[in-house]
Parts: C-alpha cells; sequence; structure tokens
C-alpha cells in the first residue's frame, strides 16, 4: 500500500503553499485499533496495512482518545 | 459475462473473510485481463434506492484503498515512482488470445477517485526481421523416415 512517507510527500505536492510534507505519528491504542481490524471491511484494509478510522468504525473513539495520545511530527 | 457484471459479482462477495485489499486488486485486474475493459465507479455498485453513492457500502469504503494498492502494484511491475493520488500505468499480462496490454488510469483525491482500465492487444513480434526485411521464420517439420 505505500508508506506514511509516500503519502505526505505526494500529498504535500498538492498543496504546495501548506509548508512541505510531515507525518503525524499517534500512539493508539491497541482496542481502538481492533475496532477497526474486527470490522468486516475495514478489516480488509487493516490486514494490508492500512488501518482507516471511519465513523462508526473506531473514529469516534479515536476522537475521544485524542487529547491524551502521544503524538510526534516527523519533518521529511 | 460482461466485465462490468463480472465486477459488480466481485463486490457482491464482500466482505471475503481472509481476504485483503491486494487480493481485490488482483481481482480487479484479472477480471480485466480476462474479461475486458473496465471503469469505475460503476452506476450499479455502492448506489443506494434514491440513485446516489451509498458511502457505507463496501465498494466504496474499500475504493480508495484498493486505488492505492493498484497504484503501488503497477509501480512496482513497471519501475515506476509509486503516487497514491494518480498514475497512469500499462501493465501487460498473457489473456486467453495472446498477451494484452492494460492501460491504467487512476485518481485517488478527496476531490474525486475513479479508475479505467482499459484492454487492447499487446503488439506482438510474429517473425523476425533481417537486413533487407524479409521475415525469417521457422522451417516446416520434415516428415519422418
Amino acid at each position: 500500500m505505500g508508506t506514511a512517507r509516500d503519502y505526505a510527500r505526494h500529498k504535500a505536492a498538492g498543496f504546495p503553499a501548506e509548508g512541505g510534507p510531515v507525518i503525524l505519528e499517534v500512539e493508539v491504542p491497541i482496542e481502538i485499533v481492533d475496532i477497526v481490524r474486527n470490522d468486516p471491511i475495514s478489516g480488509m484494509t487493516a490486514a494490508s496495512g492500512d488501518v482507516r478510522f471511519e465513523p462508526g468504525v473506531g473514529l469516534d473513539e479515536l476522537r475521544q482518545a485524542w487529547p491524551g495520545l502521544t503524538k510526534r511530527v516527523i519533518p521529511l | 459475462m460482461t466485465p462490468a457484471e463480472s465486477i459488480r459479482e466481485l463486490f457482491a462477495r464482500l466482505p471475503a473473510p481472509g481476504r485483503d485489499v491486494v487480493w481485490l486488486a488482483d481481482e480487479v485486474i484479472s477480471v480485466a485481463q480476462h474479461s475486458g475493459s473496465i471503469t469505475l465507479p460503476d452506476p450499479i455498485i455502492g448506489t443506494g434506492p434514491e440513485g446516489t453513492p451509498d458511502l457505507t457500502s463496501p465498494f466504496w469504503r474499500l475504493f480508495r484503498p484498493l486505488l492505492a494498492r493498484i497504484a503501488r502494484l503497477s509501480a512496482d511491475e513497471t519501475g515506476t515512482e509509486f503516487d497514491p493520488y494518480h498514475g497512469r500505468y500499462v501493465l501487460t499480462r498473457s489473456g486467453r488470445e495472446g498477451p494484452v496490454h492494460l492501460e491504467i488510469l487512476l485518481t485517488n483525491t478527496a476531490a474525486g477517485s475513479s479508475l479505467r482500465i482499459t484492454r487492447v492487444p499487446a503488439p506482438t513480434h510474429p517473425a523476425l526481421l533481417i537486413g533487407n526485411g524479409s521475415a525469417v521464420h521457422p522451417a516446416p517439420p520434415q516428415a519422418a523416415g
């Protein structure tokens, strides 16, 4: 599916006035990731290495936990 | 079965336990390889009763990851840089009637996402041409004895 670096570089290329690419690394609790992994559809993307938090599939839980999560900005 | 029918049948089988998006991309490529050209989104797949996109359907939940995987697969096969958001590639496959090219055009952004795979016969090299333009053909088999 590609790396976070690939996505960041190409996303930034589409928004040249926004300061360049970075990766936002977030430590997500495993129980929230498991909501995605255990969903029949989202589990298909997670099994390919792409964990997507969607409405009804982990996004609400991620939003609730967000203020307390450890985050790190990685400049590229 | 038309290519569109094959694609609809594929997405109607989802979710597929034990399968992932890598498998799904291989299946989509296989439909184009063996059945013919395809275009997604499709007027039927992932469409709600009012004819509008049903964003909770398996198709729409998997479409952008599917496009990213096809971009990755195509970049790997063609030795080009992976771009998850846009791409134009030509893959070569073996069809039932000889080699085919799959011309892939994809867009994968929040503003719009689409995939077109056009199957065309691959150029063939039926004979080895020598200096004056005449063709060299293999000698016919000789009768035994």
